[in-house]
């Protein structure tokens, strides 16, 4: 677990949710940036 | 840690079925889709702090799709992918065929849905769809109560002041026991108290680990004042993030 999110999980939370509302989720591009956020948070 | 991300569908995203099955696939555990039914072209209201735009209500607010119909695609080619309203605005919907909508969801989905709820912040687009907006909160307090008779009994009756109904059927119950769990998403100085009495769990927004720490010793208070489960409600303590395209390394920022 990246160190970001074991703060959140040390702290008690249980389910961290991203907050895409940019518009990056495209029809050309959701499939990396999917993979991109995956690879980082996952 | 379960990971989940919120998006908005719409026509020019990625299509609702396309996203979660990429997102099942690479082991995201939960999609949320937000709800904004429409947006007055007039408003006064100001933009809170909890959200983007610097002051103005940002164009991709007129421009989202309905979260139920969007979470029923994804659940179409999915099995595991949990689905959540990120947040749903519980008085601008009438709350039997909302009970309904959700009941149905997570009976096809065998249990998958994630019933975030809000009330709405926006004055204007609250009074268009129904919402008493000074008192929105009671009034979605008793649409989940509403809902959660509906969802637990053959015959389920109301009787409130934002809701009133006598002995109706409504099937198919959810696959959640008692209804999928209810996720307050309220930054409220009352959130905790809601979420200990009557809520199944809490998801605000832009909270860093430090204040969520802080915010759960309260809300365990809450419980114990309150005689309701902690331990209940733990596996529902969320926050959602916003995340720059630019962060690296996995950071999370507050906005």
């Amino acid at each position: 677990m990246q160190a970001g999110l074991k703060e959140y999980d040390d702290a008690g939370v249980h389910r961290f949710v991203l907050m895409l509302i940019g518009g990056r989720l495209d029809r050309q591009s959701y499939a990396d940036e999917l993979e991109r956020l995956a690879a980082l948070y996952i | 840690m379960k990971v989940g991300f919120l998006c908005v569908v719409n026509e020019y995203s990625a299509d609702p079925a396309s996203l979660a099955r990429k997102a099942e696939e690479l082991g995201f555990e939960s999609a949320w889709v937000p709800d904004h039914a429409i947006m007055p072209v007039h408003t006064s209201t100001p933009l809170p702090e909890t959200q983007p735009g610097q002051g103005q209500i940002p164009e991709i607010y007129s421009h989202m799709c309905d979260p139920f119909v969007a979470m029923s695609v994804m659940a179409a080619v999915t099995t595991k992918l949990k689905l959540g309203t990120g947040v749903c605005l519980v008085p601008e919907r009438h709350p039997l065929v909302t009970a309904n909508e959700i009941a149905t969801l997570d009976a096809f989905s065998d249990g998958r849905v994630l019933f975030g709820i809000g009330a709405g912040w926006l004055k204007e687009e609250s009074e268009i769809l129904g919402g008493d907006f000074p008192h929105r909160w009671s009034q979605t307090r008793e649409y989940i109560q509403a809902m959660r008779e509906l969802w637990t009994k053959d015959q389920a009756s109301f009787e409130g002041k934002y809701v009133k109904f006598p002995p109706v059927r409504l099937y198919p119950k959810p696959a959640s026991q008692g209804g999928p769990p209810v996720l307050i998403g309220s930054k409220d100085r009352n959130a905790l108290r809601w979420v200990a009495r009557w809520g199944d769990g809490w998801c605000p927004i832009f909270y860093s680990p430090a204040e969520m720490r802080t915010h759960l010793g309260k809300l365990r208070e809450e419980c114990n004042a309150a005689g309701t489960d902690f331990a209940a409600r733990y596996h529902h303590i969320q926050t959602r993030v916003a995340r720059r395209p630019e962060s690296s390394a996995g950071g999370t920022e507050r906005v």
